[in-house]
């Protein structure tokens, strides 16, 4: 079965770090491609999300190295192979400061042409540079995308091509969308790659094995805009995403009546809307946090995925919504499978990096005159110095460069787990009357609201007292201790195929369930 | 409802009753001793009641029968009333002197024993009987009828050469074969006043001299033969003229037989006789087989155990006394507690108990030398001590040490002019005496004692 | 649940592999071993000072070791027995509880471990005394001076290795560091 995963727009590029996230904590399928839409190059959650997903990319091939380091197959931990094109965005419009004018050769057009789109865009419209994104138009984004998106030899699109021949070929083949229903690229992108998909579909005659799935992700956010220096600008104004989500919604009705585009789409919102508190037009500035909703779409992404997952030839329509009260609980969060338990494989992926962020990553981190004091320590001794000793050299090698890699770059990412999830906790309920404790993070985390790049500050150590909260860590009723995670580390049964660093990676793991 | 009332009363005492039934298991071996001392008592008394007064005729002897001004007159008191006494002691009384020879006297003479003629002789010095005092003489007659009893008076003042050699053999060997024969000899010496002359004083060069200042000297009051006569007639004179607190006078025995009974067979041994040990576990004392003394309890290994006699109850009063004891002890063991399975075993101890002894007592220190620490507890032990007298003492002489006088210091005292005058050689002649009492002493059994007891925790 | 269970069992085969010389001592003593017993003999020579038993008019220490063994040595030895299975058992299910919740952190419960044995060691001692020395027991008293050294010394050396080897086994894992060359067994084990 391949697998092929869009995120369109800053939207997209959001619920897409939520899946890389879900994927390493082993609910995602074996297999994925990723690929990213957005006109706005340097959009800081898509770039965020590039990030992500190359150390997501690095980790998994240094820890599922059949040779060296092998978490093996059993593992859940970084279970799916995502892969990507070199470059995982696709900018609808290439070159530097596109406008709709020179898209679409304005100029070039016969003067009735024109007139049309002298009616249908306005002066700013057409001179708008492109290289920050579609502004929440459309209109705009749609022109745009299709007048690009034909082309076979497009890495992005070839990848498009590939999938629908594969399917062609008798394997099944699944593409998902994640997009906003309103705003710039994810608006026009959503339906109108959709569209192109399908039409390449019927083009090759694919009838069957080729399943399309959507999550559209309506107004879930708010803004306050800034009243200066905004004159004849172009932006995404929230008070008009209900009206722009409307006419939307009236237009899939009316498409999804017509054609059916989609196998699944997966719909959902939020109510109230989370208040972001940094206004960007566009670029690395616009950095938004994750939210809640999105962890939605990328649940539903998965869903599409998973392998109980049956697919109807009547097009589907899935709603997600949590319970009426105002507290965000972990029951809110569904499972992606009768056998993928979300919350259970997520809080143990939050308490993995805790674990190892503050506790056993620094401890393996050094050269091996620092860290061999643990040398005659269980723990260690059966899962660290056994699987990296050498026997010609006679020493383990945990010290070695190429080791200490693999450690540094798997404390990054858990890191990067644990700033995720507070900040969706923190971000999504902030200046609202909802709650989320998910996770409890005031003993780890500090929140800067003002800074937009680093919202959340992981302390760098963690006292006593602080580690002594990690039974609370994860609001659930399991109370589970770091001295639990000892034991388990020290009993858990080893998998006889996994090798290296990825014995230990996968025993504390797997010892973050009870 | 009545008969099953009953019934639980007969149950009842019959537990009761075989609860404390009588424990009787002692050692297969056990041998109770008994003393001769009744018999030998039984032996003494004696068959004859005559009583034979011999007086000193000896004129050393007439200065008694003079008063002194200033000083009491014992001496004519007491003869005056020792015819009395001594016909309260027996049916016939015989008067007899003494001096070079025994005389008798006849009963219309005897009053003239308290005057200053009966000590003089008008005849010629081999005649007069006044010259010397043969004081072997009544004891030869106490010899050759040990039956009767004998009052000697005489002042006792023998010089050294009439206690060496032959002169002393011819005291000492009827002496031995009257103590053999169970009699005693009782020595009253009273201190009177004297109005006269003291011959014989030996001068260091050799040769005699005499005194006359003297106003009083002891004179003494022999008495040989059984021990209850004797006690009889000290208590007598000590009734009727030792009233007064400044009359002097001192009592010593000379006897084979110092001890006066046994403790055991006199049952005079009771639960007191050991210190503290009624309080026991489980105690009991009984006698056994009606014969010994026993003492039955639990206890631990820390009690002190200590069995005290005094020693009034068993020296005869004025007599050397008891100056070495010996104890045959004997220690069985039982792992078994209860009479039925009980296994008597015999120790190889010899020594277990010490004894030590006061001027007032005699206290055996139970399982000093074999500790009950050195015992296993958890066993039942029976331990019986026969406690017998060995070594006679020595007391009498020291009652008499100040009224003597030895031969080397006479002159010098007498030149001293002393107002009471010692006699010669007293502390010797008791001495002596003792010394063939002590040669006839034989070990007597004065007490036994058996224990019986379980050592607890 | 599991891992503790385990600790059990294995504390239990650490234990037995010196402690079944206790079982048989104490099943030795319970049916009185009688005066041809290799056991009477060596007491009689090594434990029992037999001056005192000797003077009391008995031949041999056959004659009165039926209380000692029947009693002393069997309450002594099933005494011991079952403290020292208690204590191993205590420590190996407590090695699971304590908060070893970090690297390098078990090897400073080496003290807890020590001040544990000390006293496992310190009741050891009390236990022996209790039964060959105090009051309590009345056939103590044959026991001779050399013959209660000889008995705190192979007690202590039976009891003691028992409970090593049974701690040593038995610990959980991650608290090898603090029990003495428990951290060399391997790592799997």
């Amino acid at each position: 079965m391949k697998n092929f995963i869009i995120g369109i727009g800053g939207t997209g590029a959001k619920g897409l770090e939520h899946l890389i996230h879900a994927c390493s904590a082993g609910l995602g399928p074996s297999n994925l491609w990723a690929g990213m839409v957005d006109q706005d190059e340097a959009n800081g959650n898509v770039s965020r999300t590039k990030i992500l997903l190359n150390k997501y990319i690095n980790l998994r091939n240094s820890l599922r190295d059949e040779n060296k380091h092998d978490l093996a197959k059993e593992s859940d931990l970084f279970k799916t192979n995502i892969t990507t094109n070199n470059d995982s965005v696709w900018l609808p419009l290439k070159g530097a400061d596109p406008t709709l004018e020179e898209v679409i050769s304005y100029n070039m057009l016969k003067p009735e042409v024109k007139g049309l789109i002298d009616c249908l865009y306005n002066p700013e419209e057409k001179k708008q540079n492109l290289s920050e994104g579609f502004r929440a138009r459309p209109n705009i984004g749609a022109a745009a995308m299709l007048a690009t998106t034909s082309n076979e030899d497009d890495p992005f699109w070839s990848q498009i091509y590939k999938a629908i021949d594969a399917a062609r070929g008798g394997e099944e083949v699944k593409v998902f969308i994640i997009s906003s229903i309103f705003g710039g690229t994810g608006a026009s992108g959503f339906p109108n790659i959709a569209r192109r998909i399908k039409q390449i579909q019927r083009e090759k005659n694919v009838t069957s094995n080729f399943y399309l799935g959507g999550a559209l992700m309506l107004p879930y956010f708010n803004y306050d805009v800034p009243d200066e220096n905004m004159e004849g600008e172009l932006f995404a104004r929230p008070e008009e995403f209900l009206d722009q989500t409307k006419g939307a919604l009236e237009y899939y009705a009316k498409l999804f009546e017509y054609d059916k585009i989609f196998d699944q789409v997966y719909v959902t919102g939020w109510d109230p809307l989370a208040k972001l508190p940094n206004f960007k037009m566009g670029g690395n500035l616009q950095n938004n946090p994750p939210l809640f909703p999105e962890l939605y779409a990328a649940l539903g992404a998965l869903r599409f995925f998973n392998s109980e997952n049956k697919i109807n030839s009547e097009q589907e329509i899935f709603h997600i919504g949590k319970n009426e009260s105002e507290n965000i609980l972990w029951s809110d969060i569904p499972n992606v499978s009768g056998s993928l338990n979300s919350k259970e494989n997520l809080s143990k992926l939050i308490r993995f990096s805790f674990a190892y962020n503050w506790i056993y990553g620094p401890a393996l981190t050094g050269s091996w005159s620092k860290i061999k004091k643990y040398q005659n320590e269980n723990w260690f001794k059966r899962l660290v110095y056994k699987y990296l000793y050498n026997s010609e050299t006679k020493n383990c090698e945990i010290g070695h460069e190429h080791n200490q890699e693999i450690v540094t770059l798997m404390r990054e990412y858990s890191q990067d787990i644990l700033t995720w999830i507070s900040d969706m906790q923190y971000s999504t309920t902030v200046n609202t009357e909802q709650k989320m404790e998910l996770i409890l993070s005031d003993f780890f985390a500090e929140i800067q609201p003002k800074t937009s790049s680093n919202r959340i500050l992981l302390k760098e150590k963690l006292s006593s007292a602080d580690r002594n909260q990690f039974n609370k860590l994860v609001n659930d009723s399991k109370n589970l201790k770091l001295l639990n995670l000892m034991s388990n580390i020290c009993y858990k049964k080893i998998n006889r195929e996994q090798r290296g660093l990825g014995v230990f990676m996968d025993i504390l793991y797997r010892a973050c369930e009870e | 409802m009545k008969l099953f009332i009953k019934i639980v009363g007969i149950f009842y005492l019959l537990s009761f009753t075989s609860l404390y039934a009588n424990d009787e298991c002692q050692p297969q071996d056990l041998i109770i001793n008994k003393s001769d001392l009744n018999n030998e008592i039984d032996q003494n008394t004696a068959t004859d009641s005559s009583v034979f007064i011999y007086f000193d005729q000896s004129l050393s002897m007439q200065g008694y029968t003079k008063d002194q001004s200033g000083q009491k007159n014992l001496y004519i008191n007491v003869i005056d009333d020792l015819q009395q006494i001594a016909e309260n002691v027996g049916n016939k009384t015989y008067y007899h002197s003494f001096g070079k020879s025994i005389l008798p006297i006849q009963e219309n003479k005897i009053s003239q024993v308290i005057k200053p003629i009966f000590y003089e002789c008008t005849g010629s010095a081999q005649d007069c009987n006044n010259q010397e005092s043969k004081i072997h003489l009544p004891f030869k007659m106490a010899e050759a009828n040990p039956d009767g009893t004998y009052v000697i008076v005489t002042d006792l003042f023998l010089s050294s050469k009439q206690l060496v050699g032959g002169t002393l053999n011819q005291l000492t060997k009827p002496l031995k074969s009257i103590l053999k024969k169970g009699k005693s000899v009782g020595i009253i010496g009273v201190m009177s006043s004297f109005n006269g002359t003291i011959f014989d004083i030996p001068k260091r060069e050799g040769g005699t001299i005499s005194y006359t200042e003297a106003q009083k000297r002891p004179f003494f009051i022999i008495v040989i033969g059984n021990q209850n006569e004797i006690n009889r007639i000290k208590k007598n004179l000590e009734e009727q003229h030792f009233n007064d607190p400044e009359d002097q006078y001192k009592f010593s025995l000379i006897t084979s037989t110092p001890i006066v009974q046994n403790l055991t067979e006199n049952k005079l041994i009771d639960e007191n006789s050991i210190r503290n040990i009624s309080n026991a576990e489980k105690f009991k004392f009984e006698y056994l087989n009606d014969q010994l003394p026993l003492f039955q309890f639990n206890t631990d290994k820390k009690r002190k155990l200590n069995f005290t006699i005094d020693n009034k109850e068993i020296i005869v009063p004025g007599s050397t006394g008891v100056s070495g004891y010996d104890v045959k002890e004997t220690l069985w063991v039982s792992q078994k507690l209860k009479c039925k399975e009980i296994d008597w075993r015999k120790s190889k101890f010899e020594t277990i108990s010490q004894w030590s002894q006061s001027n007032d007592s005699l206290s055996l220190d139970l399982f000093k030398e074999v500790s009950l620490k050195k015992l296993f507890r958890g066993m039942r032990y029976f331990y019986v001590a026969d406690i017998y007298a060995t070594k006679p003492g020595n007391l009498s002489e020291e009652i008499f040490e100040e009224w003597s006088i030895r031969d080397s210091e006479a002159e010098e005292f007498k030149e001293s002019n002393p107002v009471e005058f010692k006699t010669l050689n007293l502390t010797k002649i008791i001495k002596i005496l003792n010394s063939v009492a002590n040669d006839e002493f034989e070990p007597t059994l004065i007490a036994s004692i058996g224990l019986d007891f379980n050592l607890i925790k | 649940m599991k891992n503790i269970f385990q600790s059990i069992i294995y504390s239990l085969i650490g234990l037995s592999t010196i402690g079944w010389i206790s079982v048989l001592l104490i099943i030795i003593s319970v049916s009185d071993p009688g005066p041809d017993a290799f056991i009477v003999a060596f007491f009689d020579e090594n434990i029992i000072a037999s001056e005192n038993y000797e003077n009391l008019g008995f031949e041999s220490f056959a004659e009165i070791s039926t209380n000692f063994f029947t009693q002393l040595f069997f309450h002594m030895n099933l005494t011991l027995l079952l403290f020292t299975l208690s204590m191993t058992l205590i420590w190996s299910v407590a090695s699971h509880y304590l908060n070893v919740d970090a690297p390098g952190k078990a090897k400073l419960y080496f003290i807890h471990w020590i001040i544990f044995t000390g006293a496992f060691v310190a009741i050891l001692v009390g236990i022996i005394w209790y039964f060959t020395i105090s009051s309590v027991y009345s056939t103590a008293d044959l026991i001779g001076a050399g013959g209660h050294f000889w008995i705190f010394i192979l007690s202590l050396i039976i009891y003691v290795l028992s409970y090593y080897v049974g701690v040593l086994v038995g610990t959980a894992r991650h608290l090898r560091s603090s029990v003495l060359f428990a951290n060399k067994l391997p790592g799997g084990f």
